[in-house]
């Protein structure tokens, strides 16, 4: 086996191969990337609206609940059929890119939106009688007093669910996006060793999934609280 | 007119009532002590003075005016006039001494920073904890701390001070320092019935005494006012 992947070797790292490997990781950074943004974006927000205890912000409440509870118990592969079916059935024409785009946001913000709202009401409800009783509005408690605290809480598994996403992101192939998992399995078919082309993919993924770890764990630090713990 | 006034006063906690016929009045430059057995509603009374709990029944009135605790404008209005010290000091575990002394006045009242640090620096220095302005709480000992929410609620020089149990962790010396900052016009402190009142002596004007038991019943029979 060892001599058919030293003999492919020059074949498999053409020029053209490795451009085509390099978009596909392109696509796949692309995904993972405005995934997790937009995720933490609007996951921010909603677990924002999920704590706010106003009255008036009820509607809200039940809609951010709803779309939480709903995304984070249908498989990922589900809503990218779901929003790739319901764009065919609305005629419009979107790449398979954006399709697979707006699937991992939808699922990215749901989860997201559970991880942070856990983090935030993990700070001690104390914090928030001290923040109320000194006249802070809502955003600034959570702008100043509780998102500062509860960083360490959000950070770890947020960063967890960036890699896992990451890997989730493959999915996208099942609907024609050219990602990692996709260009592999075009290599693959094309005749070169199964070893070789998913060694390549498993290195591509490790080199996005790594620096994003090891990212978090610096984020971590730098945002933790206090200098005593 | 007294400047608070707490008539009639009921307030649960789901099902469970804490706080009855509650009615007590405070005059300005009053000093008063809440004193009653560990469970028995106090922390409560105050909590509900803050307006962090509405009340199931009766009134609470500031300089004759009653509060509406469904008027966020009015509750804002309230919070500006008080300042509480919590009996866990409850301070911003993210801020170092000197910026939970200064956030309120600086982010919420818009004062100048240099003006809110110069004043945070003073009563810090009072309390005896000018060398620990950048410390965070969690370096803090218990006393500091309660000093530090203590020079937090005194920045705002606020009409009316609530405090939770204000010197429960303080000693001897620190208690006198701190009560006599002359600044508090209400507080509760720890001291109950047979305990050495020798601190109650400095702090209280008027002690409204109530019954043991697990609901807080307060009348008017139950308030003995004592001169300092």
């Amino acid at each position: 086996m060892l001599d058919q992947i030293l003999q492919e070797l020059p074949r498999f790292f053409s020029y053209y191969n490795l451009l085509f490997f390099a978009k596909a990781l392109g696509v796949t950074f692309a995904l993972s990337a405005i995934g997790c943004v937009v995720g933490f974006s609007l996951g921010f927000l909603l677990a924002a609206v999920r704590l706010d205890t106003r009255p008036a912000g009820r509607p809200l409440r039940v809609a951010s609940t709803v779309f939480i509870e709903l995304f984070r118990r249908i498989p990922f592969l589900v809503t990218l059929m779901l929003v790739f079916f319901i764009f065919q059935g609305l005629n419009a024409d979107l790449a398979m890119f954006t399709v697979a785009l707006i699937s991992v946001c939808l699922i990215a913000t749901a989860f997201i939106a559970e991880i942070v709202r856990s983090g935030l009401e993990s700070v001690h409800r104390n914090q928030w009688d001290a923040a109320v009783a000194m006249n802070f509005s809502y955003l600034q408690t959570l702008r100043l007093v509780i998102v500062p605290q509860a960083w360490k809480i959000i950070l770890p598994p947020v960063f967890g669910f960036f890699v896992l996403f990451i890997k989730d992101t493959a999915l996208a192939s099942q609907i024609g996006v050219v990602e990692l998992a996709f260009a592999g399995k075009t290599m693959n078919n094309k005749g070169f060793s199964a070893t070789l082309v998913y060694g390549t993919v498993l290195a591509l993924y490790f080199m996005l999934s790594y620096p994003l770890a090891r990212f978090g764990k610096h984020l971590e630090k730098k945002l933790a609280p206090t200098r005593n713990r | 007119m007294p400047q608070l006034e707490i008539v009639d006063l009921k307030a649960n906690y789901g099902s469970h009532t804490v706080l009855e016929r509650i009615n007590l009045s405070v005059d300005k430059g009053e000093i008063v002590s809440l004193i009653g057995p560990s469970g028995s509603g106090k922390s409560t009374l105050l909590r509900v003075l803050m307006g962090l709990l509405p009340p199931i029944e009766g009134q609470v009135r500031i300089d004759g005016q009653a509060l509406d605790y469904n008027d966020r404008e009015q509750l804002r209005r309230l919070r500006s006039q008080m300042a509480i010290v919590f009996q866990q000091y409850n301070l911003f575990q993210n801020m170092s001494v000197l910026g939970n002394v200064t956030i309120a006045p600086v982010k919420i009242n818009k004062r100048p920073r240099a003006e809110v640090e110069a004043e945070a620096r003073r009563l810090l220095e009072s309390v005896g904890l000018g060398d620990k302005l950048e410390a965070y709480p969690d370096q803090l000992s218990g006393g500091q701390q309660q000093r530090v929410a203590i020079a937090r609620a005194l920045v705002h020089d606020p009409p009316l001070v609530i405090a939770d149990e204000p010197t429960a962790h303080l000693d001897y010396v620190q208690v006198e320092s701190t009560l006599r900052l002359g600044q508090v016009n209400a507080c509760k402190c720890r001291f109950g019935p047979g305990e050495d009142p020798q601190h109650e002596q400095v702090s209280a004007g008027e002690v409204l005494r109530h019954y043991p038991g697990d609901v807080f019943v307060g009348d008017e029979g139950a308030v003995d006012h004592r001169v300092v």
